[in-house]
Order: structure tokens, then sequence, then C-alpha cells
């Protein structure tokens, strides 16, 4: 996005008598340029912490919100949940990590049919039960965070390790977390007290490698359905 | 014979100079095809292995085997419905009458009195550290507040250890032996099976002399403490495809960890 800015500035100097209107855009132009260039360099910028905690404390003020209190608008507030977790989280490559061997029997519209239903689920058992109020005492402490080898396509990978209290009960959450060339970064894991969800969805999908990508998909469907 | 054939062969071929042009075409097409399709399958599964790593690797041990999977998977339907039916009700009518503070209080009181357990055993594998943390924990909050607060971890910034025989044994390299499914009690192995009797030795309750207090006693601590975790177990059934598989692989992972630690 940088390149236009520069491509657009080059412009002006070697063209003379040009209109008002045509300054007005360019200038426009250079400047929304030079903005969005700052917003992916800030985004790219963007440490695995602060993409958490910023995430932790958005999905916090949803739920802390007096509107989304009570069963009213618990609708209108899972959604707005499940948008943040589809921005925090990298549900393909969650999807993919938990179904291991199956994976590679789906096509790419299975896999998408699969991804919606998957992410809808992980959205319902573990966000839409949970009642504002149940957290008014609920702090994070950001303990450290740790980068691991890229992948072979050049995927950065880190972890970051937390500790929820709540209730007087301190509980290790860590998250395992993926940043592709010029994206964000997003988790594709969360272990809690050391169980790894994506590792515990693998461990239920590895004996049944044989099933068909539809079955599979079918059983999310229904899982879903029965959810809400 | 053979000669002719050939001949024969060679001749056809040379009838039809468009088939050998047209089967050329198709091999080199399947040619060109052939490393399209092998370096598309092998480099998706290589992305995946190169991700997914260590969820085959992390498991450092082989894995945990259930030889007594029909005892076990029965146990787990027997605990499940005790859990629905006798449990989570008691538990519900339990936390409606007492407050959340005194459920905490009482919950905490348990977790005090087990404080020979974790003294022995972070002895036993020779964490001095943690041994002297725990002392502190269990003195400054059993003289503070008889053992229902958390003076020392709140207030202080002591680390509970947390350690039991199951992970010391662990901790010698002792493997997980295989999968049980107790009656009652739930998700655990040969090892820690092993680990939870010896650590009955040093548990006050065990020493209670009169039955109808021990069993009053135990009662109020599972029930109290399950008045606390109301709606765990729910969210891990409900997420799970297979529940079983899911309860074994979280146990075991969790067990995993803290032998770690």
């Amino acid at each position: 996005m940088g390149n236009l800015g520069i491509i657009i500035m080059a412009k002006p100097s070697g063209l003379k008598g040009m209109s008002m209107m045509k300054k007005y855009v360019t200038t426009t132009m250079m400047i929304l340029g030079c903005l969005m260039w700052a917003f992916s360099a800030w985004a790219s910028d963007t440490g695995p912490r602060q993409v958490v905690e910023n995430g932790v404390n958005e999905v916090l003020s949803i739920f802390n919100k007096p509107e989304y209190q009570g069963e009213m608008n618990r609708k209108q507030r899972d959604e707005l949940l499940f948008k943040k977790a589809q921005e925090l989280f990298d549900f393909y490559s969650f999807a993919m990590g938990a179904l291991g061997r199956s994976w590679q029997g789906f096509s790419p519209a299975q896999r998408d049919t699969f991804i919606s239903y998957f992410s809808q689920l992980i959205a319902d058992t573990y966000f839409a039960k949970i009642e504002g109020e149940q957290l008014s005492d609920l702090s994070v402490r950001y303990v450290t965070e740790r980068f691991l080898d890229s992948t072979k396509s050049g995927r950065q990978r880190a972890d970051l390790f937390t500790e929820v209290s709540h209730g007087g009960v301190v509980t290790p959450v860590d998250y395992r977390m993926l940043k592709p060339p010029g994206g964000v970064w997003k988790i594709y894991d969360v272990k809690i007290e050391g169980v790894s969800l994506l590792g515990n969805y693998r461990e239920q999908y590895r004996e049944r490698f044989m099933d068909s990508p539809d079955k599979l998909i079918q059983e999310v469907r229904e899982k879903v359905k029965n959810e809400s | 014979m053979r000669a002719n054939e050939i001949l024969f062969l060679d001749k056809k071929w040379e009838i039809f100079p468009g088939t050998r042009i047209a089967a050329l075409v198709i091999f080199m097409v399947l040619l060109c095809s052939f490393p399209a399709l092998a370096s598309d399958t092998p480099a998706l599964s290589l992305e995946a292995d190169d991700l997914f790593a260590e969820y085959e690797s992390d498991k450092k041990e082989p894995p945990v085997p259930d030889p007594l999977y029909w005892f076990n998977y029965s146990m787990y339907h027997f605990n499940d419905k005790l859990y629905f039916w006798g449990l989570k009700p008691l538990a519900q009518s339990y936390k409606f009458v007492a407050p959340v503070e005194l459920r905490r209080g009482i919950n905490n009181f348990f977790y005090n009195i087990l404080f020979p357990v974790r003294l022995v055993n972070t002895l036993l594998q020779g964490k001095i550290t943690s041994a002297g943390q725990e002392f502190s924990i269990f003195m400054i909050n059993t003289m503070g507040s008889l053992g229902f607060e958390r003076i020392a971890q709140d207030k202080h910034g002591f680390k509970d250890s947390r350690e039991d025989l199951g992970q010391t044994f662990g901790s010698y390299g002792l493997g997980q032996g295989f999968y049980l499914v107790l009656p009652f009690l739930g998700p655990s192995s040969l090892r820690d099976f092993a680990g939870k009797a010896g650590d009955y030795f040093l548990s006050p309750t065990g020493y209670i002399d009169s039955t109808e207090v021990k069993m009053g006693v135990t009662a109020l601590d599972v029930v109290n403490g399950t008045s606390l975790r109301i709606g765990d177990y729910e969210a891990l059934k409900d997420a799970a495809f297979d529940p079983y598989i899911s309860l074994k692989d979280a146990y075991l992972q969790f067990r995993q960890k803290r032998v770690e630690e």
C-alpha cells in the first residue's frame, strides 16, 4: 500500500495545470495510501501478546455491556462475540489441525463448510453460556511470550502464556499463534491447564480418517443445531 | 512369431502415425501432471505436519493404552449418570443455599488439610523450594484463617505446587501404564491410581475413625467442590464429538503437563 502513495506523489510534479478537483483527489488518495500503509505496518508490528490482550479486553467489554446482561439481546451479543472470535482465531488452521489425517480428504468447499460449523460450535460451547456477571472478578496476567521456529511456508509462530484468575482459582491458559507473511497474529490453539483444544479434537478424529467428509460435516452441523 | 508380431505392431504404428503423436502427447501431459499432483498433496501434508508436528510428538511417551476399554467405558457411563442424576442436582440445591464465599472457603479448607500430600511429594521429587513454599502456605493460611482463605497465595505471592504421588512416580520416569476410569473418582491411570492409594495414607480424612463422619466429610468435600465447577463437565461434553475420548485425552494431557512442571 505504501507504493501507492509514492506513485501518486510522483505524478503531480510532472503534470502542470492540474485542476483543483484532480489535486484534491490525488491528495486524498495520497493521504489514504499513507494511512493504509501505516495501518498495515502497525498491524503487522503488533505482537502476539498485544493481539490477545486487545482481543480479551474487547470480549470482556462486550460481556460487561449493560445491554447484554441477562437473557435479553443474547442473540445479538453472541453474534458480536462470534465476529470477534473470527478476528482473533485462525479457524482454518484450527480445523486443519483438529481434523488431522481426515483433512486431506476434504475438498475446498467441504473445508469451508466444515470450518463454518466448527467455529460456530466452538463459539457456542465456550462463549454463549457465559453470563456477564460471572466475569466481574476475572483478571488475566500475561506471563510471557515465546517465539517458535517459522513453518516451511514462512509463517511465524509463537506461544503466549497467561494466567486467568477467577473466583480465587488461577488457571494457566496458553495460546498458540501464527502470523502469515504480511498478515496479523491469530490464535490457532488454546491450552487450558495444559490441555490443548486442538490436540483434544485431533485425538477424537484420529481413529476416524475412514469416515467420509460429508459424515463428519453432518455431525458438526447436528451438534451446532442442538446447541442453539 | 514374436518378431512377426513386433513387425506387425510396428507397421500398425506406421499406418496411424497420428496415434504415436497422440500417445506421446498423452504421455507428456501425464508426465507433467504427475509432479503437479505429487507436489500438491505432499506439500499440503508437509504444511500440515510442519504446523502440527508437536501435536504428534507432544506426547513424548508412547500413547497410553486402554486395554480395559469396556470396563472403562461402562464406568464412564456410570459416572456420567451419577453426575447428571445425583451429584449435579445435589450440588445445585447446595449452591442455592450456601453463599459462594462459604463454598470457596470450604474448598480452600479441604485443599489446605491435604498439605501433607503436597509436602511429602515435593520432597520426594527433591523440590526443596516448593516444599518450603508449601510449608509457608500451610502455616500462613492455617494460622490466619484456619485454611479457609488463601492468604499466602493471594497476598504474599506464594505458588501452589499441587504435587501428588502419581506425579512423583511420573518424575521418576514411570509411565501412566494404562488408562483407567474409576467409579465415583473418574479418569485415572494405573500409575495415578497407585499414587492416589499411597496419598490416601497422608490425607487427614483417611484417619477419621467413625465411618459416618468420614462419609459425611467426604460428601461435603465432593458436593462443595462440584458446586464450584458446575458447567465445566457439560461444556467439555457438549463440545466433544466423542466425549469418552475427549475426557480421556484431556486427563492424560493434564497429567502430562503436571508431571513436566
